[in-house]
Protein backbone atom coordinates (compact mmCIF):
# COMPACT_ATOMS: atom_id res chain seq x y z
CA UNK A 1 0.00 0.00 0.00
CA UNK A 2 2.92 2.46 0.84
CA UNK A 3 4.33 1.96 -2.68
CA UNK A 4 1.24 2.55 -4.45
CA UNK A 5 -0.41 4.94 -2.50
CA UNK A 6 0.79 8.50 -4.21
CA UNK A 7 -2.87 8.78 -5.62
CA UNK A 8 -3.81 12.88 -4.89
CA UNK A 9 -7.75 14.00 -4.63
CA UNK A 10 -9.43 13.68 -7.77
CA UNK A 11 -7.12 10.68 -9.14
CA UNK A 12 -8.57 8.27 -11.78
CA UNK A 13 -9.31 4.80 -11.15
CA UNK A 14 -11.18 2.13 -13.41
CA UNK A 15 -14.92 1.55 -12.04
CA UNK A 16 -16.17 -1.62 -13.70
CA UNK A 17 -14.23 -0.70 -17.20
CA UNK A 18 -14.47 2.97 -16.73
CA UNK A 19 -12.85 5.92 -15.12
CA UNK A 20 -13.64 6.61 -11.69
CA UNK A 21 -12.62 9.66 -10.05
CA UNK A 22 -11.30 9.66 -6.27
CA UNK A 23 -13.67 11.48 -4.09
CA UNK A 24 -11.82 14.19 -1.22
CA UNK A 25 -12.74 11.63 1.58
CA UNK A 26 -11.39 8.78 -0.75
CA UNK A 27 -8.03 10.15 -1.11
CA UNK A 28 -7.74 11.20 2.81
CA UNK A 29 -9.01 6.87 3.41
CA UNK A 30 -6.07 6.06 1.20
CA UNK A 31 -3.06 7.72 2.57
CA UNK A 32 -0.44 5.81 3.68
CA UNK A 33 -0.97 4.66 6.98
CA UNK A 34 3.10 4.85 8.67
CA UNK A 35 2.40 7.37 11.06
CA UNK A 36 -0.76 5.68 12.25
CA UNK A 37 0.62 2.38 12.14
CA UNK A 38 3.76 3.34 14.70
CA UNK A 39 1.15 5.66 16.88
CA UNK A 40 -0.55 2.42 17.40
CA UNK A 41 2.28 0.52 18.14
CA UNK A 42 2.79 2.57 21.38
CA UNK A 43 -0.69 2.74 22.08
CA UNK A 44 -0.41 -0.65 22.42
CA UNK A 45 2.42 -0.57 24.36
CA UNK A 46 0.97 1.72 26.83
CA UNK A 47 -2.00 -0.17 26.79
CA UNK A 48 -0.36 -3.41 27.97
CA UNK A 49 1.28 -1.69 30.46
CA UNK A 50 -1.74 0.61 31.86
CA UNK A 51 -3.72 -3.12 32.27
CA UNK A 52 -2.14 -4.72 34.91
CA UNK A 53 -1.32 -1.36 36.62
CA UNK A 54 -5.52 -0.81 36.40
CA UNK A 55 -5.66 -4.61 38.13
CA UNK A 56 -3.70 -3.95 40.63
CA UNK A 57 -4.19 -0.47 41.74
CA UNK A 58 -6.93 -1.64 44.45
CA UNK A 59 -4.76 -4.11 45.95
CA UNK A 60 -1.68 -1.92 46.13
CA UNK A 61 -3.66 1.03 47.24
CA UNK A 62 -4.79 -0.85 50.14
CA UNK A 63 -1.77 -1.90 50.96
CA UNK A 64 -0.38 1.28 50.44
CA UNK A 65 -3.32 2.87 53.18
CA UNK A 66 -3.00 -0.17 55.46
CA UNK A 67 0.74 -1.69 55.59
CA UNK A 68 -0.86 -4.39 58.08
CA UNK A 69 -3.49 -6.18 58.70
CA UNK A 70 -5.12 -8.66 61.23
CA UNK A 71 -5.17 -11.74 58.66
CA UNK A 72 -3.16 -14.35 58.46
CA UNK A 73 -0.99 -14.77 54.88
CA UNK A 74 -3.36 -17.43 53.87
CA UNK A 75 -6.24 -15.17 54.37
CA UNK A 76 -4.25 -11.74 51.95
CA UNK A 77 -3.50 -13.99 49.29
CA UNK A 78 -7.15 -15.09 49.06
CA UNK A 79 -8.08 -11.43 49.79
CA UNK A 80 -5.60 -10.26 46.66
CA UNK A 81 -6.76 -13.31 44.63
CA UNK A 82 -10.27 -11.48 44.93
CA UNK A 83 -9.15 -7.90 44.51
CA UNK A 84 -7.21 -8.98 40.96
CA UNK A 85 -10.26 -11.29 40.00
CA UNK A 86 -12.89 -8.60 40.40
CA UNK A 87 -10.67 -5.80 39.07
CA UNK A 88 -10.04 -7.99 36.10
CA UNK A 89 -13.89 -8.35 35.85
CA UNK A 90 -14.33 -4.60 35.53
CA UNK A 91 -11.92 -4.38 32.67
CA UNK A 92 -13.81 -6.55 30.78
CA UNK A 93 -16.08 -3.92 30.52
CA UNK A 94 -13.63 -1.43 28.76
CA UNK A 95 -12.18 -4.27 26.32
CA UNK A 96 -15.49 -5.48 24.96
CA UNK A 97 -17.10 -2.24 24.90
CA UNK A 98 -15.59 -1.93 21.34
CA UNK A 99 -13.86 1.58 22.02
CA UNK A 100 -11.86 2.16 18.54
CA UNK A 101 -8.52 3.62 20.62
CA UNK A 102 -8.49 -0.08 22.54
CA UNK A 103 -9.41 -2.06 19.40
CA UNK A 104 -7.20 -0.41 16.74
CA UNK A 105 -3.83 -1.25 18.06
CA UNK A 106 -4.94 -5.33 18.69
CA UNK A 107 -8.34 -5.89 16.38
CA UNK A 108 -10.91 -6.97 17.90
CA UNK A 109 -10.75 -10.62 17.52
CA UNK A 110 -7.37 -10.91 19.69
CA UNK A 111 -9.26 -8.53 22.54
CA UNK A 112 -12.30 -11.23 22.60
CA UNK A 113 -9.70 -14.13 22.91
CA UNK A 114 -8.09 -12.01 25.45
CA UNK A 115 -11.19 -11.59 26.99
CA UNK A 116 -12.34 -14.61 27.43
CA UNK A 117 -8.87 -16.20 28.91
CA UNK A 118 -8.60 -13.13 31.33
CA UNK A 119 -12.54 -14.21 32.38
CA UNK A 120 -10.99 -17.80 33.03
CA UNK A 121 -8.36 -16.08 34.92
CA UNK A 122 -10.15 -13.89 37.13
CA UNK A 123 -13.13 -16.89 37.71
CA UNK A 124 -10.57 -19.10 38.98
CA UNK A 125 -9.05 -16.44 41.40
CA UNK A 126 -12.27 -15.66 42.70
CA UNK A 127 -13.12 -19.64 43.53
CA UNK A 128 -9.85 -19.84 45.12
CA UNK A 129 -10.57 -16.79 47.20
CA UNK A 130 -13.43 -18.04 49.78
CA UNK A 131 -11.26 -21.47 50.37
CA UNK A 132 -8.27 -19.41 51.25
CA UNK A 133 -9.88 -16.76 53.47
CA UNK A 134 -11.68 -19.77 55.40
CA UNK A 135 -8.91 -21.93 55.58
CA UNK A 136 -8.48 -23.05 58.92
CA UNK A 137 -11.04 -21.95 61.62
CA UNK A 138 -13.27 -19.93 59.55
CA UNK A 139 -14.92 -23.24 57.71
CA UNK A 140 -18.33 -22.12 58.90
CA UNK A 141 -18.06 -19.29 56.81
CA UNK A 142 -18.30 -21.24 53.41
CA UNK A 143 -21.00 -23.51 54.59
CA UNK A 144 -23.44 -22.19 57.60
CA UNK A 145 -26.31 -20.38 56.20
CA UNK A 146 -26.85 -18.15 59.18
CA UNK A 147 -23.80 -15.76 57.82
CA UNK A 148 -23.48 -11.92 57.62
CA UNK A 149 -25.58 -10.58 54.54
CA UNK A 150 -22.44 -9.57 52.75
CA UNK A 151 -21.15 -12.96 52.81
CA UNK A 152 -24.68 -14.16 50.81
CA UNK A 153 -23.86 -11.68 48.47
CA UNK A 154 -20.78 -12.94 47.88
CA UNK A 155 -21.91 -16.34 47.20
CA UNK A 156 -24.64 -15.05 44.99
CA UNK A 157 -22.23 -12.84 42.67
CA UNK A 158 -19.95 -15.81 42.51
CA UNK A 159 -22.62 -18.34 41.56
CA UNK A 160 -23.47 -16.32 39.02
CA UNK A 161 -20.10 -16.10 37.50
CA UNK A 162 -20.05 -19.81 37.29
CA UNK A 163 -23.55 -20.00 35.39
CA UNK A 164 -21.93 -16.98 33.20
CA UNK A 165 -18.50 -19.06 32.67
CA UNK A 166 -20.28 -22.24 32.10
CA UNK A 167 -23.49 -21.04 29.67
CA UNK A 168 -20.66 -19.11 27.51
CA UNK A 169 -18.07 -22.76 27.61
CA UNK A 170 -21.43 -24.44 26.96
CA UNK A 171 -23.26 -22.29 24.42
CA UNK A 172 -22.73 -24.45 21.18
CA UNK A 173 -23.06 -27.53 23.22
CA UNK A 174 -26.67 -26.64 24.55
CA UNK A 175 -26.84 -24.70 21.19
CA UNK A 176 -28.25 -21.62 23.46
CA UNK A 177 -28.92 -19.11 20.67
CA UNK A 178 -26.41 -16.18 20.06
CA UNK A 179 -28.83 -13.51 20.73
CA UNK A 180 -30.52 -14.78 23.39
CA UNK A 181 -26.55 -15.86 24.91
CA UNK A 182 -25.40 -12.41 24.52
CA UNK A 183 -28.86 -10.83 26.54
CA UNK A 184 -27.75 -13.30 29.24
CA UNK A 185 -24.34 -12.44 28.95
CA UNK A 186 -24.62 -8.79 29.59
CA UNK A 187 -27.11 -8.88 32.31
CA UNK A 188 -25.36 -11.78 34.07
CA UNK A 189 -21.53 -9.76 33.89
CA UNK A 190 -23.40 -6.03 35.22
CA UNK A 191 -24.82 -8.22 38.18
CA UNK A 192 -22.03 -10.10 39.15
CA UNK A 193 -19.86 -6.67 39.33
CA UNK A 194 -22.46 -5.35 41.42
CA UNK A 195 -22.93 -7.91 43.78
CA UNK A 196 -18.71 -8.08 44.21
CA UNK A 197 -18.83 -4.57 44.56
CA UNK A 198 -21.36 -4.36 47.22
CA UNK A 199 -19.53 -7.87 48.74
CA UNK A 200 -16.70 -5.34 49.19
CA UNK A 201 -18.07 -2.35 50.44
CA UNK A 202 -19.95 -4.77 53.38
CA UNK A 203 -17.28 -6.93 53.94
CA UNK A 204 -14.00 -5.71 53.29
CA UNK A 205 -11.57 -4.13 55.93
CA UNK A 206 -10.04 -1.96 53.49
CA UNK A 207 -13.09 -0.52 51.47
CA UNK A 208 -12.49 3.01 53.09
CA UNK A 209 -10.49 6.24 51.91
CA UNK A 210 -8.70 5.95 49.25
CA UNK A 211 -9.30 1.96 48.65
CA UNK A 212 -12.99 2.81 48.42
CA UNK A 213 -12.08 5.62 45.86
CA UNK A 214 -9.97 3.20 43.31
CA UNK A 215 -12.29 0.80 43.87
CA UNK A 216 -15.44 2.94 43.31
CA UNK A 217 -13.68 4.28 39.97
CA UNK A 218 -12.73 1.17 38.47
CA UNK A 219 -16.89 0.21 38.97
CA UNK A 220 -17.63 3.29 37.71
CA UNK A 221 -15.59 2.80 34.32
CA UNK A 222 -16.81 -0.50 33.67
CA UNK A 223 -20.76 0.47 34.54
CA UNK A 224 -20.04 3.81 32.07
CA UNK A 225 -17.95 1.37 29.37
CA UNK A 226 -21.72 -0.44 29.77
CA UNK A 227 -23.80 2.63 29.43
CA UNK A 228 -22.14 3.65 26.48
CA UNK A 229 -22.57 1.03 24.16
CA UNK A 230 -25.92 0.20 25.60
CA UNK A 231 -27.58 3.33 24.91
CA UNK A 232 -24.90 6.32 24.49
CA UNK A 233 -24.02 4.96 21.10
CA UNK A 234 -26.17 3.50 19.75
CA UNK A 235 -28.09 7.10 19.69
CA UNK A 236 -25.35 9.09 18.64
CA UNK A 237 -25.42 6.56 15.84
CA UNK A 238 -28.72 7.24 14.89
CA UNK A 239 -26.91 10.65 13.89
CA UNK A 240 -25.51 9.04 11.08
CA UNK A 241 -27.81 6.93 9.74
CA UNK A 242 -27.10 4.76 6.58
CA UNK A 243 -29.55 4.43 4.34
CA UNK A 244 -30.40 0.88 2.46
CA UNK A 245 -30.60 1.30 -1.28
CA UNK A 246 -30.49 -1.89 -2.97
CA UNK A 247 -31.32 -5.62 -1.56
CA UNK A 248 -29.13 -7.97 -3.90
CA UNK A 249 -29.54 -11.88 -4.55
CA UNK A 250 -25.64 -13.47 -4.73
CA UNK A 251 -26.58 -16.92 -4.46
CA UNK A 252 -29.39 -18.87 -2.61
CA UNK A 253 -29.81 -17.47 0.59
CA UNK A 254 -26.72 -14.70 0.23
CA UNK A 255 -27.63 -11.50 0.02
CA UNK A 256 -25.95 -8.25 -0.63
CA UNK A 257 -27.33 -5.15 0.98
CA UNK A 258 -25.89 -1.64 -0.34
CA UNK A 259 -26.19 1.34 1.82
CA UNK A 260 -25.77 5.03 1.44
CA UNK A 261 -23.53 6.41 3.98
CA UNK A 262 -24.94 9.85 6.10
CA UNK A 263 -23.35 12.93 3.57
CA UNK A 264 -22.03 14.33 6.00
CA UNK A 265 -20.30 11.77 7.23
CA UNK A 266 -18.19 9.86 5.13
CA UNK A 267 -17.63 5.93 6.37
CA UNK A 268 -13.75 5.44 6.11
CA UNK A 269 -12.22 1.90 6.53
CA UNK A 270 -9.58 -0.09 5.02
CA UNK A 271 -10.59 -3.48 2.50
CA UNK A 272 -11.03 -6.20 4.66
CA UNK A 273 -12.12 -4.94 7.60
CA UNK A 274 -15.63 -4.99 9.20
CA UNK A 275 -18.26 -3.44 11.05
CA UNK A 276 -21.34 -3.93 13.62
CA UNK A 277 -24.57 -3.69 11.61
CA UNK A 278 -28.01 -2.40 12.72
CA UNK A 279 -31.10 -2.47 10.62
CA UNK A 280 -33.98 -0.59 12.04
CA UNK A 281 -36.44 -2.28 9.16
CA UNK A 282 -39.39 -4.25 10.58
CA UNK A 283 -38.28 -7.17 9.05
CA UNK A 284 -35.30 -8.53 11.62
CA UNK A 285 -34.61 -7.56 15.16
CA UNK A 286 -32.59 -3.87 15.58
CA UNK A 287 -29.28 -5.71 16.92
CA UNK A 288 -26.17 -5.40 16.53
CA UNK A 289 -24.44 -7.78 13.94
CA UNK A 290 -21.08 -8.25 12.82
CA UNK A 291 -20.28 -8.65 8.90
CA UNK A 292 -17.50 -8.22 6.69
CA UNK A 293 -17.46 -4.93 4.68
CA UNK A 294 -17.73 -6.54 1.07
CA UNK A 295 -17.20 -3.21 -0.95
CA UNK A 296 -13.90 -0.98 -1.42
CA UNK A 297 -13.22 2.18 0.23
CA UNK A 298 -12.65 3.28 -3.02
CA UNK A 299 -16.06 3.80 -3.49
CA UNK A 300 -16.78 6.85 -1.61
CA UNK A 301 -21.10 7.25 0.01
CA UNK A 302 -21.80 3.31 0.42
CA UNK A 303 -20.63 0.48 1.93
CA UNK A 304 -21.88 -3.22 0.84
CA UNK A 305 -22.46 -5.97 2.82
CA UNK A 306 -22.75 -9.48 1.75
CA UNK A 307 -24.48 -12.38 4.32
CA UNK A 308 -25.94 -15.02 4.52
CA UNK A 309 -29.15 -16.81 5.61
CA UNK A 310 -27.75 -18.60 8.92
CA UNK A 311 -29.30 -17.70 11.91
CA UNK A 312 -32.20 -15.60 13.88
CA UNK A 313 -31.09 -12.77 12.87
CA UNK A 314 -29.92 -13.35 9.50
CA UNK A 315 -32.61 -15.44 8.43
CA UNK A 316 -35.01 -12.41 7.69
CA UNK A 317 -32.09 -10.13 5.91
CA UNK A 318 -33.75 -11.06 2.07
CA UNK A 319 -37.09 -9.41 3.75
CA UNK A 320 -35.00 -6.06 4.13
CA UNK A 321 -36.40 -3.28 1.67
CA UNK A 322 -34.80 -0.42 0.20
CA UNK A 323 -34.81 2.73 2.38
CA UNK A 324 -34.91 0.93 5.60
CA UNK A 325 -32.59 2.49 8.17
CA UNK A 326 -29.56 1.30 9.10
CA UNK A 327 -26.49 2.16 11.87
CA UNK A 328 -23.03 1.50 11.66
CA UNK A 329 -20.32 0.78 13.97
CA UNK A 330 -16.93 0.94 12.99
CA UNK A 331 -14.46 -0.08 10.92
CA UNK A 332 -13.21 -2.90 13.12
CA UNK A 333 -10.11 -5.63 12.53
CA UNK A 334 -6.60 -5.74 11.05
CA UNK A 335 -7.48 -8.54 8.43
CA UNK A 336 -6.11 -6.75 5.44
CA UNK A 337 -3.06 -6.29 3.02
CA UNK A 338 -2.97 -3.15 3.18
CA UNK A 339 -1.59 -3.65 6.93
CA UNK A 340 1.47 -5.83 5.78
CA UNK A 341 2.96 -4.27 2.93
CA UNK A 342 5.85 -6.07 1.06
CA UNK A 343 4.69 -9.39 1.77
CA UNK A 344 4.89 -10.78 -1.87
CA UNK A 345 3.10 -13.35 -3.13
CA UNK A 346 -0.59 -13.52 -1.86
CA UNK A 347 -2.63 -17.07 -0.97
CA UNK A 348 -6.38 -15.88 -0.25
CA UNK A 349 -7.97 -18.61 1.22
CA UNK A 350 -12.03 -18.52 1.21
CA UNK A 351 -14.82 -20.56 1.88
CA UNK A 352 -18.53 -19.54 1.17
CA UNK A 353 -19.78 -15.95 2.42
CA UNK A 354 -15.95 -15.94 3.64
CA UNK A 355 -14.95 -14.56 0.06
CA UNK A 356 -16.51 -10.91 1.55
CA UNK A 357 -12.99 -9.73 3.29
CA UNK A 358 -11.69 -11.10 -0.21
CA UNK A 359 -13.90 -8.80 -2.75
CA UNK A 360 -13.00 -5.97 -0.95
CA UNK A 361 -9.43 -6.30 -1.29
CA UNK A 362 -9.79 -7.45 -4.76
CA UNK A 363 -12.21 -4.60 -5.76
CA UNK A 364 -9.74 -2.02 -3.89
CA UNK A 365 -6.70 -3.37 -5.60
CA UNK A 366 -8.51 -3.49 -9.21
CA UNK A 367 -9.74 0.29 -8.45
CA UNK A 368 -6.27 1.33 -7.08
CA UNK A 369 -4.03 -0.60 -10.02
CA UNK A 370 -2.41 -2.87 -8.21
CA UNK A 371 -0.63 -5.21 -9.63
CA UNK A 372 0.01 -7.66 -6.42
CA UNK A 373 -0.06 -11.34 -7.64
CA UNK A 374 -2.75 -13.06 -5.82
CA UNK A 375 -3.97 -16.55 -5.91
CA UNK A 376 -7.49 -16.73 -4.72
CA UNK A 377 -8.64 -20.50 -3.79
CA UNK A 378 -12.55 -20.27 -3.08
CA UNK A 379 -14.27 -23.25 -1.50
CA UNK A 380 -17.87 -23.86 -2.10
CA UNK A 381 -20.24 -26.52 -2.02
CA UNK A 382 -21.78 -26.32 -5.58
CA UNK A 383 -21.51 -23.79 -8.82
CA UNK A 384 -24.63 -22.47 -7.55
CA UNK A 385 -23.02 -21.77 -4.12
CA UNK A 386 -20.24 -19.08 -5.64
CA UNK A 387 -20.64 -16.04 -4.57
CA UNK A 388 -19.22 -13.04 -7.26
CA UNK A 389 -18.56 -15.44 -9.56
CA UNK A 390 -18.72 -13.20 -12.78
CA UNK A 391 -16.92 -10.51 -10.71
CA UNK A 392 -14.20 -12.63 -10.07
CA UNK A 393 -13.84 -13.79 -13.91
CA UNK A 394 -13.74 -10.24 -14.47
CA UNK A 395 -11.40 -9.04 -12.07
CA UNK A 396 -9.16 -12.63 -13.16
CA UNK A 397 -9.70 -11.40 -16.96
CA UNK A 398 -7.76 -8.05 -16.21
CA UNK A 399 -4.30 -6.32 -15.20
CA UNK A 400 -5.09 -5.75 -11.56
CA UNK A 401 -4.07 -7.51 -9.88
CA UNK A 402 -2.60 -10.20 -11.09
CA UNK A 403 -5.16 -12.38 -10.12
CA UNK A 404 -5.73 -15.96 -10.43
CA UNK A 405 -8.77 -17.70 -9.27
CA UNK A 406 -9.40 -21.78 -8.11
CA UNK A 407 -12.40 -22.71 -7.38
CA UNK A 408 -12.82 -25.94 -5.14
CA UNK A 409 -16.25 -27.66 -5.04
CA UNK A 410 -16.95 -30.54 -2.39
CA UNK A 411 -20.35 -31.51 -3.96
CA UNK A 412 -19.20 -30.83 -7.35
CA UNK A 413 -21.40 -32.05 -10.59
CA UNK A 414 -20.31 -34.61 -12.82
CA UNK A 415 -19.52 -32.18 -15.30
CA UNK A 416 -17.29 -30.12 -13.30
CA UNK A 417 -13.23 -30.23 -14.46
CA UNK A 418 -11.92 -28.41 -11.37
CA UNK A 419 -10.94 -29.05 -7.77
CA UNK A 420 -13.48 -31.11 -6.18
CA UNK A 421 -13.24 -32.20 -2.97
CA UNK A 422 -12.33 -30.96 1.01
CA UNK A 423 -9.49 -28.24 0.82
CA UNK A 424 -6.81 -28.55 2.98
CA UNK A 425 -3.23 -27.19 3.50
CA UNK A 426 -1.26 -29.83 1.68
CA UNK A 427 -3.92 -29.20 -1.42
CA UNK A 428 -3.57 -25.36 -0.46
CA UNK A 429 0.33 -25.98 -0.84
CA UNK A 430 0.15 -27.60 -4.33
CA UNK A 431 -2.21 -25.41 -5.75
CA UNK A 432 -0.04 -22.30 -4.83
CA UNK A 433 3.14 -23.95 -5.80
CA UNK A 434 5.08 -24.41 -2.39
CA UNK A 435 4.60 -22.22 0.68
CA UNK A 436 7.28 -20.35 0.72
CA UNK A 437 7.86 -16.63 0.19
CA UNK A 438 3.97 -16.41 0.34
CA UNK A 439 1.65 -15.36 2.72
CA UNK A 440 -1.88 -16.63 3.52
CA UNK A 441 -5.06 -14.56 4.32
CA UNK A 442 -8.10 -17.45 5.69
CA UNK A 443 -11.65 -16.85 6.38
CA UNK A 444 -13.31 -19.47 6.60
CA UNK A 445 -15.52 -21.59 9.00
CA UNK A 446 -13.04 -21.99 12.51
CA UNK A 447 -12.61 -25.83 12.10
CA UNK A 448 -11.58 -25.63 9.10
CA UNK A 449 -9.54 -22.46 9.70
CA UNK A 450 -7.62 -24.30 12.42
CA UNK A 451 -6.90 -27.31 10.42
CA UNK A 452 -5.73 -25.17 8.11
CA UNK A 453 -3.15 -23.11 10.40
CA UNK A 454 -1.74 -25.68 11.90
CA UNK A 455 -0.64 -27.56 8.64
CA UNK A 456 0.77 -24.41 7.21
CA UNK A 457 2.72 -23.88 10.51
CA UNK A 458 4.15 -27.65 10.42
CA UNK A 459 4.85 -26.59 6.37
CA UNK A 460 7.14 -24.08 8.06
CA UNK A 461 5.36 -20.45 7.51
CA UNK A 462 5.68 -18.43 9.77
CA UNK A 463 3.06 -17.06 11.86
CA UNK A 464 3.80 -13.44 10.88
CA UNK A 465 2.53 -14.40 7.38
CA UNK A 466 -0.77 -15.89 8.21
CA UNK A 467 -3.65 -13.84 8.61
CA UNK A 468 -6.97 -15.23 10.22
CA UNK A 469 -10.83 -13.78 9.74
CA UNK A 470 -13.26 -15.85 11.46
CA UNK A 471 -17.24 -16.04 10.67
CA UNK B 1 -1.73 -15.52 13.82
CA UNK B 2 1.30 -13.36 15.20
CA UNK B 3 -0.74 -11.06 17.16
CA UNK B 4 -2.57 -13.72 19.58
CA UNK B 5 0.90 -15.98 20.35
CA UNK B 6 2.03 -12.71 21.46
CA UNK B 7 -1.40 -12.23 23.22
CA UNK B 8 -0.62 -15.88 24.86
CA UNK B 9 2.83 -14.22 25.75
CA UNK B 10 1.01 -11.13 27.55
CA UNK B 11 -1.52 -13.24 29.09
CA UNK B 12 1.21 -15.63 30.64
CA UNK B 13 3.60 -12.40 31.75
CA UNK B 14 0.56 -9.98 33.69
CA UNK B 15 -0.18 -13.37 35.57
CA UNK B 16 2.75 -14.19 37.06
CA UNK B 17 3.36 -10.15 37.87
CA UNK B 18 -0.76 -10.43 39.33
CA UNK B 19 0.89 -13.85 41.60
CA UNK B 20 4.28 -12.33 42.94
CA UNK B 21 2.10 -8.89 43.72
CA UNK B 22 -0.70 -11.05 45.66
CA UNK B 23 2.18 -13.15 47.29
CA UNK B 24 4.34 -9.91 47.93
CA UNK B 25 1.44 -7.92 49.50
CA UNK B 26 0.50 -10.74 51.31
CA UNK B 27 3.28 -11.37 52.83
CA UNK B 28 4.06 -7.70 53.83
CA UNK B 29 0.74 -7.65 55.17
CA UNK B 30 -0.21 -10.40 56.88
CA UNK B 31 -0.19 -10.38 60.72
CA UNK B 32 2.69 -11.87 62.47
CA UNK B 33 1.90 -15.15 64.67
CA UNK B 34 -1.57 -15.14 63.24
CA UNK B 35 -2.78 -18.36 61.64
CA UNK B 36 -0.79 -21.47 60.98
CA UNK B 37 2.25 -20.07 58.76
CA UNK B 38 4.96 -20.12 60.56
CA UNK B 39 7.62 -19.01 58.21
CA UNK B 40 5.87 -15.65 59.02
CA UNK B 41 6.89 -15.86 62.74
CA UNK B 42 10.51 -17.12 61.69
CA UNK B 43 11.20 -14.17 59.28
CA UNK B 44 9.44 -11.78 61.38
CA UNK B 45 11.04 -12.40 64.62
CA UNK B 46 14.75 -12.18 63.25
CA UNK B 47 16.46 -8.92 64.63
CA UNK B 48 17.27 -6.23 62.52
CA UNK B 49 20.39 -6.33 60.32
CA UNK B 50 22.46 -3.29 62.11
CA UNK B 51 24.84 -2.92 59.36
Amino acid sequence: MRSSCSAKSGAMVERNGGPYPLARGDAVALLPKVRARSSGAIRAVLLMLLYPLLILAPLATAAALNPTSDHSRTEEVGIGCAAVGLAILALQFVITARLRWVEAPFGLDVLLVFHRVMALVATAALLVHPVLVTWGEQWPLLTRLRVPWSIWVGRASLTLLLVQVLASLSRRVVRLPYERWRRLHNVLASTILALGYVHILAGSDDAHGGTLVVWSALVALAFGCWLYGLVVRPRLLLRQPFRVTAVTSEAPHVWTLTLKAHAKRPFRFIPGQFQFLRLHGAEVAAEDHPFSIASSPTRSGSISVTIKESGDFTAGIGRVRPGDGATVHGPFGRFSHTLHPGEGKLVFVAAGVGITPFMSMLRYMRDRRESQSVLLVYASRSPADVIFGDELRSIEAGDFPSLRVIHVLSNAPASWLGETGRLDATRLARLSGGVEGRAFYLCCPPPMMAAMVRELRRMGVPPARIHTDQF
Amino acid sequence: MQRFRLMSCYVVLVMAVLACTIEGIATLRAAPGHGSNQADLVLRSKPPRTH
